[in-house]
């Protein structure tokens, strides 16, 4: 009896996800924006109305008529003032902005607000508990019932809406081709800035319904846009009706999760959402190789890591690098016949110079230079070598810093280790994800795990950070196929899930966590000592990691991948294997990170390892600094530890501070700092591209383009 | 009397200028016919008088009053419909759905569903299916419907024959002719010469961008347009 009633339950609850779902689907639908605030959204109108009913004593049934309303004003500000500018930038913006907006909203409510838990549940006097019994040991809540009736009304409604009225069947003009839309007559700008009204309003009624049956404090809005997104994913992303399907889904499983373990309420939610999402993925393979591979292709299509390493070694490019030597200055020098001896040998110079310092000058028939390709400059060169020395003075930093700023520069190299790894996953790659903080804390967790084994502490601090990058392998076969900002939130759930199980470990205790008590046979300066070069040397390596890998053939194909991925597949670059070797470095440098970090922390508590904030830190440091470029990370990981260490102290309003700038630079630098300064000077200082010049600049002035290597192969 | 006043007009896509300088006037009934090789910039001066695409220099007169700065919706509004090139009708919505919407954001005039029905008898019995579900020609009538439902005093055609079966173009160039037999004002991109030459009632040229050749339809010969088609007299020049 119990599991009908629960199944009910299930039902019922089922109809309030679906509620916080239609507004995110339908943003989606529309605008192909998935909105990282949505939960947020919805708690600001919960907060509205809980203020209202707080201070002034209107019911709550009340407020919402006001509240409603407001938020959809809220969402057509938003449309106007944000998203318009985020959607015309392109796919990876939105969610950036989004997200951003989102930290704002959470640390303003908590400025505001304070951290309270509270509830609406007073202020709507007997509905919050009566219920119907149906038979002697079935009750149905009235207040869930009646979410639900409301959800399916709303709903119906909108589905009504959109097929009935002129202005629902320019919405879905507009959402299917806004270019042709405005040529019918649509004001496909007004109708973006409805469409939003409407979606948050949608999240506002959802919110306050949230109030309703249970508490919230303003960090809520993130689980809610989780549970959202998981409903949309498993309804069908786009279709209303699904939304009420996925909302149920997610409510029964979550309920029956319940039953079994406290801790089963969440974790059932997010490993049924990842059951539908690896079923979708089979099927559509199975469907795929059905129709046009004859069940001859391989699951992932891709190459495998033996066959990368093989292509790889260092033999493959000495070949390539003889095979260039001969077949270029062959050719400059048998089109450069015509010209003198000297002329010819100094072409060939040049060209000799070039495969060696990767910059290709490209003689013409006529002799002279048609464009100039070039890699190194005398700067970048430069450049390098204070990179170098300044390395050599940073190896010998514990004999001569105090020990404050030795533990400042390895946070420093953490930071910066981060911020390359998660720019070459943004940045090169063009997967935003919101959950690298999963790796953080998983290999934190392994190396906790490995050393209460018996492994050497810093030994058990690599190998954590190993199996925590391996473990990336199978997750990468769920989440790499989905695009954007569904990539994005599968991934947080993938965190959400790993914090969630690794609770369970008694050896963790929960969210109290446990220290790496191992650390503790080193003395204090010892330690700090080993960690600073640990980290430096780590740093180096990785960054080294990244830059061999972003300058061959390799980074152009992933380039590829991030402009346009099917424009990649078509011309031969292997999508799924390129973005899952990104996939997998990033993972593992995001662990080595949180081992490092667990190095100098000493104790580990999931929430802290597993926390969102980090993905802010590292959106934050890769935006300010340049997104896409190798040198931004840097520089935004320096900018943020100094924020950190001048406004560190101010908690809230550092936030609230590096969420706005994130979306200052998302919006109006976008290539970031050094993305700017590298537009306008045209000076890259570890330049991973080749940069094209016309040799005669009064065609078209300064004309430069990145191409790819092989172009000149 | 002027309808149409294009001023010395640019457009570019990114670096590349695909609109240069153009200058032309149609006046009210007559019927224009852009004709020129790929990429001499036809689709993108049609998409600019529509307001599809942002002009970057230059001007647009329509009824004597400037329109350069207005957004495409207002120009549908004003009188401007544009035929787009491939179709681009709204799959997923019926037919009739595609119609209205145009009909509730144009002009009020003599062309509604019940006249477009008429006029092009094989959408009868389409009116409830989804539009991505028709085939080419019936999707021409639709989309050319659609510009209609908005009443507009100027039509721009894209290359409405591309992709059809050639009956389906024969039913869909009937139906033009009557449209201009009534008094319709037309520009219409067509890669069919011959057809362009017996449908309108001038000719421009176009290249690289610019008009290179202009006239009555009935003084030019095929050979004069053919020539400057592919630019063979400035290649001779160029010669020499």
């Amino acid at each position: 009896m119990i599991w009908v009633t629960q199944l009910i339950n299930g039902v019922l609850l089922g109809g309030y996800y679906a509620l916080l779902a239609c507004g995110l689907s339908f943003m989606f639908g529309v605008m192909r924006i998935i909105n990282l605030a949505h939960g947020d959204f919805a708690i600001i109108a919960a907060c509205l109305v809980f203020l209202v009913a707080d201070s002034i004593g209107i019911p709550p049934f009340v407020a919402l008529i006001g509240v409603i309303p407001l938020m959809a004003g809220l969402g057509w500000l938003l449309q106007r003032g944000m998203l318009e500018r985020s959607i015309r930038a392109g796919v990876l913006v939105p969610l950036l902005t989004t997200f951003g907006l989102a930290i704002v909203i959470e640390n303003g409510l908590f400025e505001w607000l304070g951290a309270d838990t509270r509830s609406l549940a007073p202020y709507i006097g007997d509905l919050a508990y009566d219920s119907w019994a149906i038979t002697g040991h079935i009750y149905i809540g009235s207040l869930a019932a009646l979410m639900f009736v409301v959800t399916v009304l709303l709903l119906v409604g909108l589905k009504l809406f959109l097929t009935g009225t002129s202005l629902g069947r320019a919405i879905r003009a507009t959402a299917a081709d806004a270019d042709t839309a405005e040529l019918v007559g649509i004001n496909a700008r007004s109708v973006y800035a409805i469409a939003a009204a409407i979606a948050v309003a949608l999240a506002g009624l959802a919110g306050v319904f949230l109030a309703m049956r249970e508490t919230f404090t303003p960090y809520s809005g993130p689980t809610l846009l989780i549970f959202a997104f998981e409903a949309v994913v498993i309804g069908g992303i786009g279709s209303l009706s699904g939304t009420l399907v996925g909302g149920i889904v997610l409510g029964v499983a979550q309920t029956f999760g319940a039953q079994i373990d406290p801790q089963g309420f969440l974790i059932a939610g997010h490993v049924v959402f990842l059951a539908v999402l690896a079923g979708r993925l089979v099927l559509a393979e199975l469907r795929a190789r059905g129709r046009f591979h004859g069940g001859l292709a391989p699951l992932d299509g891709g190459l495998s890591f033996a066959e990368f390493s093989r292509r790889f070694t260092l033999p493959v490019q000495l070949s390539s690098l003889v095979r260039r030597l001969v077949i270029a200055t062959g050719l400059v020098w048998r089109r450069a016949r015509s010209l003198p001896i000297t002329e010819r040998l100094h072409l060939l110079a040049y060209r000799v110079r070039d495969i060696f310092f990767g910059s290709i000058s490209r003689p013409t028939e006529k002799g002279d230079l048609d464009y100039i390709v070039e890699r190194w400059t005398r700067t970048s060169a430069r450049s390098s070598i204070v990179a170098g020395a300044l390395l050599v003075v940073l190896a010998v930093g514990p004999f001569a810093f105090s020990a404050n700023i030795v533990d400042s520069l390895t946070n420093l190299f953490i930071y910066l280790i981060l911020a390359v790894m998660w720019n070459a996953l943004a940045g090169y790659a063009g997967l935003v994800s919101v959950g690298q903080q999963a790796f953080i804390g998983l290999g934190a967790y392994f190396a906790i795990q490995l050393s209460y084994h018996g492994v050497p502490v810093y030994p058990a601090l690599l190998l954590g950070a190993l199996i925590a990058g391996l473990l990336s392998l199978p997750i990468s076969l769920l989440v790499l196929r989905l695009r954007g900002g569904e990539f994005a939130i599968a991934m947080w759930v993938v965190a959400e899930l790993a914090h969630l199980l690794i609770i369970l470990d008694p050896l963790i205790n929960g969210e109290t966590g446990v220290s790496l008590l191992a650390l503790n046979a080193f003395a204090p300066d010892a330690r700090r000592a080993y960690n600073y070069w640990i980290a430096l040397a780590t740093m180096v390596v990785l960054l080294g990691l990244v830059f061999a890998l972003l300058r061959g053939r390799f980074g152009a194909s992933l380039r590829a991948i991030r402009d346009d991925e099917d424009a990649a597949k078509s011309v031969g670059v292997r999508v799924l294997a390129g973005k899952r070797i990104i996939f997998f470095v990033a993972a593992f440098g995001c662990a080595l990170a949180g081992a490092l970090w667990l190095a100098t922390l000493v104790s580990f508590q999931p929430r802290t390892y597993f926390g969102i904030q980090w993905t802010a830190y590292m959106i934050f440091m890769v935006l300010a600094g340049g997104l896409g470029t190798f040198e931004g990370p840097i520089l935004g990981a320096v900018l943020f530890f100094l924020i950190e260490y001048m406004f560190g102290e101010t908690g809230v309003w550092y936030l609230m501070g590096l969420g706005a700038a994130a979306i200052f630079f998302a919006l109006f630098l976008p290539r970031g700092i050094w993305g700017t300064i590298e537009d306008k000077i045209g000076m890259t200082l570890l330049p991973v591209s080749y940069r094209l010049w016309l040799a005669r600049p009064d065609l078209e002035p300064r004309n430069m383009q990145e191409v790819n290597e092989q172009e000149f192969q | 009397m002027t309808l149409l006043r294009v001023e010395r007009l640019d457009s570019r896509h990114g670096l590349l200028q695909a609109v240069r300088g153009v200058t032309l006037e149609v006046a009210r009934g007559e019927t224009l016919a852009l004709v020129g090789a790929n990429g001499a910039g036809k689709t993108t001066l049609l998409r600019t008088i529509a307001g599809a695409h942002k002009a970057t220099a230059g001007r647009i007169l329509f009824e004597g009053s400037d329109i350069t700065a207005m957004p495409a919706y207002a120009r549908l509004r004003a009188g401007i419909a544009l035929v787009p090139e491939g179709r681009r009708l709204f799959p997923d919505m019926t037919v009739e759905e595609n119609l209205s919407v145009a009909g509730g954001h144009g002009r009020p005039g003599p062309w509604n569903l019940n006249a477009v029905v008429e006029a092009f008898p094989l959408l009868r019995r389409r009116l409830g299916s989804r539009a991505g579900s028709l085939s080419g020609g019936e999707q021409q009538a639709t989309a050319i419907g659609r510009a209609l439902m908005a009443n507009p005093k100027l039509l721009l055609l894209d290359e409405v024959s591309l992709g059809l079966a050639p009956i389906a173009v024969e039913a869909v160039y009937r139906s033009l002719e009557s449209l201009i037999a009534a008094g319709a004002t037309v520009v219409l991109v067509e890669q069919d010469i011959g057809r362009a030459l017996s449908i309108s009632t001038r000719v421009a040229c176009m290249l690289e961008g610019r008009i290179i050749l202009e006239g009555r339809a009935h003084e030019m010969t095929r050979e004069q347009v053919t020539e400057a088609y592919f630019g063979l007299r400035r290649a001779q020049r160029a010669q020499r």
